[in-house]
């Protein structure tokens, strides 16, 4: 397969596991509007922007701003747009949605007809829309209604898609988008410098986190029904049964590594193959003795990236004098 | 068939093209704007009877474009002969020196033609041949799948032509227009990229013959061979289906500026280690001043009347035609020889005073640009417009391949001016498209 058109389909499949990751938790940072206190509020804003290591509009450092009981709708508004409709914002939803779409007009003739009108369609749809035609109702469906377009078009994908290299990439786009951008909100989560709410509980941001990556009823069924920071923290590296754990993504990473044929950079893709394998050590065998969580988890993120690098190297901007040729 | 009936056809089929991004891309000064190609889903009735002498007459036309474009290149017998000026050649800027006695893979320098056909009270006539990097056919096959799946039963009932077997044609022709002619050749298709009008059509067509879509960037010549860069190694090229103009495909032998090419590129392609269709120059053959000899070329190469006649041609290079397009410039189309896309051309009739007198100052300035043609009243076709059916100007841009044999797949793409009165039926200008039905007479 040409290598940029692999490389379209990695980045398109990046960019649909970030619409995803961002509409699960901007649904679950709506929904806290009804009902939650303000400095629950401000700490789901805080989270978001911290992890994407992005600024808010307002220009404040993203551990520095906060809300008052008058301004938070006001707020609410104004970050809910940049993050979902803000075409300048490259992590607002619409942005990464546009450029999912992009990669997929590019690699269009290596992907099935299902896939594109799925993508096609959900962009349609997307296009126009703007933060006012969806805050008077129930913002939140529209959230939902997205990420089941994201999962649409994975299901497209997996009944109608041929399973060659294309399928490799698109899928170890996805994974490697879930890792770096769990892991960094894991991270974050677990940092001492994130002011604690008022209340001196944890309670909603772990709750919420769960709630966001589908993990309640996992959590459940192995802890019991209080949340309790260390368990549920534990439970979303380290489980590897739970589809939204950073074990299941480093695991399926490594199949998808393992999968792929030689890459012509072959010094690079032995270096991704040893990230990788890092990685899944990491988390099986260090994560469980760790005094100091935090720290692995900036371990892991770093790893992370540096497995992507040595991916692009690898397969996608490799030195034409380090390939092999064939006639 | 009632109105209501036709409403849903016309919808159904518009909703088609929108959900499945049939799109080509507009410019204006800032950006490039992606528009879905609007689609009339009334179809274009040509009889059998019509077709064949159509068919017949691209073919004799083709045939004796290559026939020219090979002498041209070489010996230049006609031109020795007296059959076209020598100016005309050496002032057409794409006469390119770089391909002079460069051999060809079967003589075949356009394996791709587009032309334009317009059918006047006379019967039909070749408005242009496009021969560089003519594009439509993505739209041809795409108007056919959205009127087949939404008038199945008209569609079985007419017994019309098939036309989706183009890809498979093209494949064949380009295996043909290979060096080796090996049964599977690794082809690319080089495309400018992502912001070309026609990336779409791009796309469609390297999923229809099993093609890499490339981009100059994703191709290396070594040692006289082309490669291209895939997940497993460099992988040599057989051949190129370049949607790239001959300027900005090797900035080492044309425009040094272009970042859309390929160095070396012409380089592997005159050691016949890689084929390039269309092959380079072939525009000398499709300037507008050049076009005027095309019926001399058919006698001159074939030794046979031309079957399908030009469009009356005056050009701006003679004094006497210069004279007659200013004394007429009211009465006249005007367009630049080396122009496409129905950009910078002057349509007098429908043009201002103010507007004629800006454009007749630049023919003054530079005669040989121009050439001049009667304003054609294009045959109208009904559309399905504002909910009723109205006539609109169209033409016919069928596909001709030209490897070892020719090949034609019995329709066209339609090109309609959809807004009333207008006579551009480019899409770069407005203008839509229809299906068309070759039925049996």
């Amino acid at each position: 397969m040409l290598a940029r058109s692999a490389e379209c389909l990695y980045w398109m499949g990046r960019y649909l596991e970030r619409t995803e990751h961002l509409c699960q938790l901007l649904g679950v940072q709506i929904g806290a509007l009804i009902d939650r206190p303000v400095s629950e509020l401000t700490f789901g804003w805080h989270r978001i922007y911290k992890h994407l290591q992005e600024t808010p509009p307002s220009g404040e450092k993203a551990e520095e701003f906060s809300f008052s009981e008058d301004e938070s709708l006001a707020d609410a508004y104004t970050l809910t747009d940049d993050l979902t409709f803000e075409p300048s914002n490259k992590y607002s939803i619409w942005s990464c949605f546009a450029q999912s779409r992009e990669n997929a007009r590019q690699a269009r003739h290596c992907i099935s007809e299902d896939m594109w009108s799925s993508l096609n369609l959900s962009y349609l749809r997307i296009r126009d829309a703007t933060l006012s035609d969806i805050w008077q109702d129930e913002p939140e469906l529209f959230y939902v209604d997205l990420v089941r377009d994201v999962n649409t078009f994975f299901g497209m994908a997996s009944v109608s898609m041929y399973r060659d290299e294309g399928w490799d990439f698109l899928q170890l786009g996805k994974t490697i988008e879930h890792l770096q951008l769990r892991v960094n909100l894991l991270a974050i989560q677990s940092q001492d410098s994130i002011p604690l709410p008022p209340d001196g509980s944890r309670d909603f941001e772990w709750t919420s986190l769960l709630n966001a990556y589908r993990a309640s009823g996992a959590y459940q069924q192995n802890y019991g029904i209080d949340v309790n920071a260390n368990d549920a923290l534990d439970m979303l590296v380290s489980n590897a049964d739970l589809p939204n754990s950073l074990m299941y993504a480093i695991t399926r990473t490594d199949e998808r590594i393992r999968d792929l044929d030689t890459a012509p950079d072959a010094k690079s893709g032995d270096s991704a193959l040893r990230f990788s394998g890092r990685l899944k050590s990491l988390v099986a065998h260090e994560w469980p003795d760790t005094e100091d969580r935090a720290r692995m988890l900036v371990m892991i993120g770093n790893l992370a990236e540096r497995l992507h690098d040595q991916i692009a190297e690898a397969w996608f901007n490799y030195r034409n004098e380090n390939a092999s040729r064939q006639f | 068939m009632p109105p209501e009936r036709m409403a849903t056809i016309q919808e159904r089929v518009t909703r088609s093209f929108t959900n499945e991004g049939i799109s080509f891309t507009l410019y204006d000064e800032d950006e490039a704007t992606e528009r879905i190609i609007p689609i009339d889903a009334i179809p274009r009735i040509v009889p059998q009877s019509e077709w064949l002498t159509i068919e017949t007459g691209l073919k004799q036309r083709v045939s004796a474009l290559n026939r020219f474009l090979h002498d041209v290149y070489h010996d230049a017998r006609i031109i020795k002969d007296g059959v076209i000026p020598v100016d005309i050649i050496k002032s057409c800027p794409q006469y390119r020196l770089e391909m002079h006695r460069v051999t060809v893979p079967n003589d075949v320098y356009v394996g791709i033609c587009g032309s334009d056909i317009v059918r006047t009270n006379d019967g039909y006539r070749v408005l242009e041949d496009n021969l560089r990097v003519p594009s439509g056919v993505s739209y041809m096959i795409a108007n056919r799948r959205a009127v087949k799946s939404n008038m199945p039963r008209i569609f079985r009932q007419n017994e019309v032509m098939e036309v989706e077997h183009y890809g498979r044609n093209l494949f064949e022709t380009l295996r043909e227009l290979t060096w080796t002619q090996t049964s599977e050749p690794s082809i690319a298709l080089l495309t400018p990229g992502l912001f070309n009008a026609a990336f779409y059509e791009h796309v469609f067509l390297a999923h229809e013959i099993g093609a890499a879509l490339v981009e100059g960037q994703d191709l290396v010549v070594n040692d006289g061979f082309v490669y291209m860069r895939t997940t497993t190694g460099l992988k040599k090229v057989d051949v190129i289906y370049r949607r790239v103009d001959d300027d900005f495909i090797d900035p080492l032998a044309f425009r040094r500026d272009s970042v859309l090419g390929v160095p070396g590129l012409l380089h592997a392609f005159k050691l016949g280690n890689v084929a390039l269709v269309n092959a380079p120059g072939t525009g000398v053959a499709d300037d507008k001043s050049v076009y005027v000899y095309v019926p001399e070329m058919i006698r001159y190469y074939l030794s046979e009347e031309p079957i399908l006649q030009n469009v009356d041609t005056y050009l701006c290079r003679r004094p006497e035609d210069l004279e007659y397009t200013l004394d007429n410039l009211d009465k006249l189309v005007v367009k630049t020889v080396g122009g496409s896309g129905g950009y910078g051309m002057l349509i007098g009739p429908q043009a201002t005073q103010e507007e004629r007198s800006k454009y007749a100052q630049e023919i003054r300035d530079d005669p040989a640009n121009f050439i001049a043609q009667p304003l054609m009243q294009l045959s109208r076709s009904p559309c399905w417009i504002e909910g009723a059916l109205r006539p609109r100007c169209v033409d016919l841009r069928p596909f001709i391949l030209q490897g070892a044999e020719t090949r034609i797949v019995s329709g066209a793409f339609c090109r309609v001016a959809l807004p009333e009165g207008s006579y551009v039926v480019n899409s770069s200008q407005g203008g839509g498209g229809k299906d068309v039905w070759v039925v049996r007479d």
